[in-house]
Parts: C-alpha cells; structure tokens; sequence
C-alpha cells in the first residue's frame, strides 16, 4: 500500500474573505523560518514509507519559492521511496506564468489545482480576491503545459446568480480541465465574509436561489463529459489520487502547519499556530495539536464519513471492523439514515437524496456514532501522550 | 459609633444612564472609602450581568466617612437603587430607609418620565431632595433647558439645583456639602426597644441569610436576641456591621444607621423585606409601615433545554428565589413542551435578567415561552380566575367577561414628536389620551391609559424610533378593565402547540395572528416537507403561512486534515439543536416561542 504526502505552505498574498483554512501573510523571515522548520519536520518524523501521491496545499503554494520548493522536494526524496504517478500544486491565476508553469513541471508536478472560486471579477473582489484582468489567456497556458488541470469553484458567495454561474460553466466548456471541484459556499465558520454578511453589509444569495443553480450545475457538468465522482469532485477520467486517499481513509502523512495526518488508525493534525510549530521542531518535537488512536466504532465511522462522499459510496470490510460492531452500526445507520442510502450488505452509498441532503445525513451520522459510543462500557479512546 | 446629627443617610433616584454609579464611585473615591487601585470601574454593580449591561438590579448600601468643610467628619450611608421600572419596587423600599436623596438629571439627555415618579415616590416619603445636573461636561450637555424641566416636572427653583460632572470629578464635593446642609439627620432614640426595617435579604453561600437594615430606634449587637415582627420568629444575632461597601463588622448599629445583621436565619423567607425587626425581650409596641408586596406582572412558561433537566432547572430557580423574593414559580405541563415552570416576572428586563444568570450561574439553558400579563376572567357561573397561562384561557362562551391590567403611562417628549407619539398609542395601543403638560421649553409630558400587555410588547423601541430616541416612558398599574379579547392558537404542521398561544384584542386578532405566522415561518427551521403555520382563533383558521421544504442541503468542502474538525463543527450544529424541541415531526427552536415579541422586528 502506498502512502500519500501532504505539505502545508500557509503564505498567502492577501487573505480572502471566505477563508478559513491557516494562512499567513507572506514576508521574508517568516518564510525563511517556516521553511528550514518544515524541512526539518520532514527529516526527523519521517517514516521511509512508498509514496505515490504528493500534495503541496495551502495557503498559496504558487507563491513558494521555486527554489525552496525544490529543496523540500529533495528532502521528501531523501526521507520517503518516491514511487510518484501524481504530484498536485494548488495555483492561483496571478502566478500561472509561463515560467513558473516551466518550472514546476520540471520540478515534477503533474497537475495543478487552479483557485478560480468564480469566472466573475465582481464577486472575486467582493471576497478580496481580485483576478488578473487575462486571466483566460493564462488558465489557457496552464491547461496547455498540464494534462491533469483541476478547477476550484465555490458557489454561493455574495453576487452569485444565473448569469455568473454559466459563464463559469463556459469556462469549463473552452478549456476542458480534467477536472472540476465545485464546493457548496460553508456559511458555518467564522470568516470575514461572514462577518461582513452578520453586520448586514454583504448579502448571501437565498437559498431557493442555490438549490437551483446546484441542480443546473450538476446537470450541466455531465453534459460537458465530467463524471461526478464525489459529492463536489467531477472529472473526464482522471480523478484526484491524492484525494482518493482521504476519501478512502488509506495512508497519508502531512507536514507544516495544520496539516493532518492518518497512519494506520491513528489520526493526528498538527498545530495552526506558526510560532508554535516552529518551537516544537525547534526542540526536536513533533508540532501536534493532537493525535489519537480510534477505536473501532471511531475508525468505522471516521471510514463512513469519508467513503460516503465517493458516489460509489464504500464496502466496509469485514477483515478490519469487528463482526459485531460492523452489524450493528450498519443496522442502525440504515434505520436511521434508509431514506438516504443504498445499502447492499456492508456495501453503502449515498442515493440522489442523500446527495442533496448530504450535510444532513453527516450530521445525523455523527449523532448515530455519539449514541453508539454512550452504550459502550466505555469510552475507549486512548489519548496519547502529546509529543511522543 | 457617630453621633446621630453627624449621620445621613440618601439614595440617588436616576434613570439608566444618567451616571448614578460613576457618582457613587467618585463619592467613595473622594472619601477615600475604597483605595483607588482597588477600585473596578462601577463599584456598586457588582453582578457581572449588571457590569455589563450598564444596569442597577439589586439595591446595594454603602456607607462613607466625609469630613466636611465645616471640620467635622459625617457618615454618609447610601442605599444605591436601580433604576428600570421593572424594579421599582426596590426604589420604594431604600427610600423608606433615607432621610433625603439626590436626584441626578443627565443634563444632556433632560429629566425622564421614570425620574418623575420616583421622584414623587420620595416626596411622599418626606424626604429631602437634592437636584443635580450631571454629564455637565460633554458637549451636547443642555444646562438651561434641563433646569428648566426640573421646575415644571418636579417643582424646584433652578437655585436649588447642583450642577456636576460624576465622571471629571467637578462638582461632587458640592453635593456632599449639599447632603450634609440639607437633609436632615435621622431622629430616633438609642434607647429605646430595637426597631429595624429590613430594606434587603441576600442568601450568602457562607454566611446564610444577610439581612439589610436601616435602624430607627434602639441599636442591635452581636449576641442580641431579635424578633421578626410578622412571624415573630426568635434569631441570635452572630454579627452586626456597615457596608464599606464589601461587610465589615462593627460593635453595634445604632438608632439612624444602616447595616447588616447576620443572625441564625436558615431561610431568606423568614426575613421578609419591609418587616419589621425588634428585640426578642425588650419589644417595640409598633411596627414600621413596611412596603406592599412586589408582584409579578408578567408571566412566561419555562422549560428544560432538554426535557431530562427539569429536576436541575427547579433546583436552580430554587435556589435563584433566594435572592430574588420578586420571583414566583409554579410547576407547568406543556404538551407540547413537556414539564416545566410557569414563572412571574416584574417585568421583561427582569425575565431576560433571570434567564441570563440562569444560563451563567448555574450552567442551564432553557427554552422561555412569550410572556403575557395575568387575565381576569369572570366565568359564565360567575366563578372568577386569574389566568396566567394563555393555554388555559377558556374558549367564548365559556366566560362571561375578561379583564386586563391598565397602566397609567407618562411620557415625556421633545414636542415634536408629540404627534406621532399620540397617533401610534391610540391607533395601535388601544391607548387612551388623557392629558399634556409642559416641561420645560421644548418638551411636553404626555398622559395615556393603556392596557399593560400593549406596552409590554413592540412598545419601547417603536417609542424611541417614534422620536428619535429622545422620549422616555414611565408606568403605574391603575387596576383591571373589562376588554374584548380572544386567544389565538397556533398549529404547526397541524398539530396545535399551546405554547404559541397568546391573547390579542379582537380588533388586532388577524393583523397580529398574520404577523406571528410569517414570523414563526422565518424562524422554524426548513425540514425534508412542507411545513404549514396557522392561527386559529374561535374555531376558524384566521392565518397561514407555509415554510417550503427544503430540497438540499449538500455538505461542504472537507480536506483529509480536517475531518476531526467537520465532525466536530458537525457535532456543535447538532448541540445548538438542544434548544429545539420536537414537536410532532417539526424541530422548533427556543427563539420561535418568542415570536410574539419579534413581530416588529423588521419595521
């Protein structure tokens, strides 16, 4: 079984307004102190494994020095058996040059995942995040030097509306990435935007608004030819290895800030905060947040979570879950949760309504695993020591 | 301790805002009572919630040593007191307790309505008053217009008034000449038989009951044996002392002071506020005139969060009552809502003050139901009953009559706004104009008579937006009046909930039922089918409203790293459902038993 590698590279231009994931302004020192800190990371928990997905995520991993990203390729090199068949970049439009482009490819990425969120400049401005006025010319260039280009849209930020969203859907006919994410607007983390949205100076799109323009979407994906693979994922024959790994729960590893990782059936995340990192590789100790082994029932349904947003849904394998607990839980989610899934023994999968009605079936979920756990004798997590 | 020419005791009558606890602040500030260092901003609020709301709930004594210009030293007890009408009721009792009392005006914002019957309250009380004009610093501050107000509202020359600034400290230690001059020291015999009047009871974790006394006549110590006059229950005095403001023991409280007694008092209920305290042997032939009783206004049905709380949730209120006498509760029923409480409140600050520092202070959360005022309603057997609860209010032709408390309503106003302000109470209030006076140069008091539920709900802020924020309002209850009135209830998904029903004039039957309708479909969570929302009134269906069903509800991103935190952000959504109740197939949240209160909202 290969693993995958995920590397954090949190320094971003400017902060847009939607975000909630750890970023950092980008400056010098910070960089340079963040960078020999992550190669460090690398060096000292790395545990030799085969690697064949790799992932640079952030953040804005466009921005990272060519030269520095060379270096942590180098050491990855140096610490796993790189056995590659997919190494992603996450890319804004504004450093699609055809130089970088160049030069990432011969650093051995082979598919970039472009930060587009809209087609449309006024509601990239509206989140603060303005695009660069060819933007078509340079998404052009990417999908020309890269064969496996995959496309980020959001929908649903302030000033979304029919118009816009088929613009975007053009875009997708011109171009032809391999692959599309369009991901439901999360109104449910304390962002800018939302902030702006509680003060009543920006507005949200209503809802009825949304469901329509979601069915259009994914009605007008398959006509381009996408498959949709996934509740946001779509693409022409070349899904998202790397991300097949989360949805699958198999092995991958991830390295900076906030990263998380998932080996065996230990769960870990490292910490957000920079400093924080930093002193703990300083000290020779590993930058956790917190790390966990699962039990059974947690790894069972942490596996459900995951594997239920594969349209093919997931086969819960008898050889890794206890007998008992596997009929149980299953027996119990498909009471609950019938309406919702496709349930064929231990094989489960989400119906057209559970697609539609995925946040909920999630919740509900985790409301089935909660009342699970209360009838255990106890509850069975193991916390391991901090910085082991 | 001091002699009684050299002892004062006064309370400050304000409104909200006008800077009472900044004055009392400085004043121990200037008496060095507290050392400054010590000093938190607002010393007398002490409850977190009245820190930061800016408000006086509970009456708090403090007690200062001034020497004065003349060279000697006075004690100078003050009984702070709040200033929402919801607590009125504790006005009345400090003042009992005062020989005199300050009566700060802000002078940027004018006299207020509520200023005015306090006022009045103290003058019944004979006490002596001293007008202050405070905030006369900040720019917008309107020295000759206020003074003026003062003469009209409350009859005092512009001579009389003190002009002061709480927060720069300009002018202070001409009120505490003031107070020395002109209001005069208590009278009363120190050796005469105790006679003491329970102005406050607090229930101390440690200590047990803490009872605040003004002494009248006689004087009270340590080991003394005391009688309650009402039960005439026997206590062991424990501990005598003055509140400096935190309690510090003394010898002794003599005839004209203020301070506490900690006897052996198991129950704050064998304290009762206004009762009259004297010595077990030597006894006072008389009592003091004591306070009428605080009774509950309002009254809302309260409920366990999650309906395996309720044990907790009657502890809590228990324990809550022992602080808060204003506080009356009865076991409820709900069908709809399960076991829980029907509880009085003064007022609807009081409610939200209650169910905060539940939530805080004793880590409960509850679901309230809307509040209504107590109907009379005479039965068609001609058996009367007090209906608390717009769930048991009987259905036409099962009464003969219903009555409502009315309230005298003053409200004093730039005369500007004078037109819009009698337009909105008489055409939407069912209010009654009665009469208008001038204060001042430019603004008017105004009288109506209205039935107290119009004011309770949608009144306030409609008031202030009516006139720029400037008018003020105060109430007095005048008794109940007959009035056409009919119960709504509401059905969600068909299923009628009593918990969303409530009382309405006939004449507003349908505006209303549509206004809480529309509102309830707002606040209702979509679910997986269509919801309707009804009013029924008399057996017709007189409102809809219909929540759509809701076609998606599609899970965002989730990176690898993350899929502990989307659990668990999963995991909050489902908590902050603990507040929602089922009912039938429908969730409904706490804020949906609020509804009524909400109507306005958007206006």
């Amino acid at each position: 079984m290969y693993a995958g590698v995920y590397l954090h590279l949190p320094f971003c231009a400017r902060r847009c307004a939607y975000c909630d994931f750890c970023t950092l302004q980008l400056d010098e020192t910070s960089l340079k102190k963040y960078h020999a800190a992550l190669k460090s990371e690398i060096e000292l928990f790395s545990d030799g494994a085969a690697v064949d997905t790799l992932y640079f995520g952030g953040g804005s991993p466009s921005l990272y020095p060519l030269d520095l990203l060379q270096e942590l390729l180098d050491t990855l090199r140096s610490r796993f058996r790189f056995e590659l068949r997919e190494a992603t970049l996450e890319a804004n439009p504004w450093e699609l040059t055809f130089e970088r482009l160049e030069r990432w490819k011969k650093l051995g990425v082979n598919r970039l995942s472009v930060g587009l969120q809209s087609s449309d400049g006024e509601i990239l401005k509206t989140v603060n995040r303005p695009v660069p006025p060819d933007l078509f010319e340079r998404l052009e260039m990417a999908v020309d030097l890269f064969d496996n280009v995959n496309f980020d849209f959001i929908l649903g930020l302030p000033g979304e509306n029919r118009k816009n969203v088929e613009n975007n859907l053009k875009l997708i006919e011109r171009l032809k990435p391999a692959h599309i994410s369009y991901y439901m607007f999360d109104s449910d983390h304390e962002t800018d935007l939302m902030a702006s949205v509680k003060n009543d100076i920006i507005e949200l799109p209503d809802k009825d608004t949304l469901e329509k323009l979601h069915d259009f979407i994914v009605l007008s994906l398959k006509e381009l030819g996408l498959t949709r693979y996934e509740i946001s994922s779509w693409s022409k024959g070349r899904m998202s290895l790397h991300n097949l790994k989360y949805w699958k729960s198999g092995d991958y590893k991830g390295f900076g800030v906030s990263a998380g990782s998932h080996e065996g059936t230990t769960r870990s995340v490292n910490c957000d905060s920079l400093d924080q990192y930093i002193d703990s590789i300083v000290a020779g100790k590993r930058p956790l947040a917190y790390i966990r082994e699962n039990t059974p029932l947690e790894e069972l349904f942490e596996t459900l979570f995951m594997g239920l947003r594969l349209i093919d849904g997931l086969t819960l394998s008898a050889e890794i879950f206890p007998a008992d607990l596997l009929e149980r839980s299953v027996e119990r989610i498909a009471s609950v949760l019938g309406e919702f899934l496709v349930v064929n023994g231990y094989r489960l999968s989400l119906n057209d309504y559970g697609l539609d009605m995925s946040r909920l079936v999630f919740e509900r979920l985790v409301g089935i695993m909660e009342e699970m756990e209360s009838l255990l004798p106890s509850r069975a997590t193991v916390e391991k020591q901090k910085n082991t | 301790m001091f002699g009684r020419d050299l002892i004062r005791n006064i309370s400050i009558i304000a409104h909200i805002d006008h800077g009472k606890t900044t004055l009392v602040d400085r004043f121990l500030d200037i008496t060095g009572t507290i050392e400054h260092r010590r000093m938190k901003d607002q010393f007398m609020d002490s409850m977190d919630i009245e820190r930061e709301r800016g408000i006086t709930i509970k009456s708090k004594p403090v007690k200062l040593n001034y020497t004065a210009r003349n060279g000697k030293t006075y004690e100078i007890n003050i009984i702070d007191t709040p200033g929402h009408v919801d607590f009125n009721y504790e006005v009345s009792r400090s003042l009992a307790a005062c020989e005199g009392a300050i009566l700060l005006v802000d002078a940027s914002q004018g006299v207020e309505a509520q200023t005015v019957g306090n006022t009045y309250l103290a003058i019944e009380n004979d006490l002596e008053l001293i007008p202050v004009l405070n905030k006369i610093d900040i720019p917008n501050a309107n020295i000759e217009e206020t003074l003026a107000e003062i003469v009209d509202l409350i009859g005092y020359k512009a001579e009389e008034c003190l002009l002061a600034s709480a927060k720069t400290g300009e002018g202070v230690v001409e009120i505490l000449e003031a107070v020395v001059e002109r209001v005069p020291p208590p009278s009363g015999n120190t050796s005469a038989p105790l006679k003491a009047l329970i102005f406050d009871a607090i229930y101390d974790k440690y200590r047990g009951v803490v009872v605040h006394v003004r002494v009248f006549e006689g004087s009270v110590r340590a080991g003394d044996r005391i009688m309650m006059m009402s039960s005439r229950e026997i206590f062991e005095v424990i501990e005598v002392g003055y509140f400096l403001p935190q309690m510090v023991p003394t010898d002794s409280i003599d005839a004209g002071e203020v301070g506490y007694i900690i006897a052996v008092i198991k129950e704050v209920a064998s304290a009762k506020i206004g009762d009259t305290i004297t010595g077990a042997t030597s006894s006072t032939p008389e009592a003091l005139p004591g306070y009428k009783v605080a009774k509950p206004m309002v009254y809302a049905g309260m409920f366990p969060g999650m309906p395996e709380y309720y044990e907790e949730l009657r502890k809590a209120l228990d324990k809550f009552k022992l602080n808060d006498a204003a506080l009356v509760f009865e076991p409820e029923n709900s069908p709809a809502l399960g076991f829980g409480f029907r509880v009085g409140f003064l007022g609807l600050l009081h409610m939200d003050v209650v169910r905060e520092r539940l939530e805080r202070e004793f880590d409960i959360t509850c679901i309230l139901t809307a509040p209504n005022v107590v109907y009379r309603v005479t039965m068609s057997d001609g058996t009367v009953q007090e209906i608390t609860n717009p769930a048991s209010f009987p259905e036409p032709g099962e009464f003969a009559k219903v009555e409502e408390p009315f309230v005298e309503l003053s409200i004093i106003t730039p005369s500007d706004y004078m037109g819009n302000l009698i337009g909105f109470i008489t055409t939407e209030k069912r209010g009654e104009f009665k009469a208008v006076e001038n204060a001042g140069k430019n603004r008017v008091v105004m009288k109506f008579v209205t039935p107290l539920s119009e004011i309770m709900f949608d009144f306030f802020d409609r008031m202030k937006a009516l006139s720029r924020g400037y008018a003020s309002m105060d109430y007095d209850i005048i008794g109940y009046r007959e009035s056409n009135l009919v119960k709504v209830t509401i059905l969600v998904n068909k299923d009628t909930v009593d918990s969303l029903s409530f009382i309405v004039h006939v004449d507003k039957e349908y505006a209303v039922a549509k206004k809480v309708v529309d509102k309830l479909s707002e606040l209702i969570p979509q679910h997986q089918f269509q919801i309707p929302i009804q009013a029924r009134a008399r057996g017709r269906i007189i409102a809809r409203s219909d929540i759509k069903a809701l076609r998606k509800d599609v899970l965002a991103k989730c990176y690898g790293g993350d899929v502990t935190r989307k659990m668990k952000l999963l995991e909050k959504q489902k908590e902050g459902k603990k507040r929602m109740r089922e009912i039938g197939q429908v969730t409904i949240p706490q804020n949906a038993f609020l509804a009524i209160l909400r109507i306005g909202d958007e206006e």
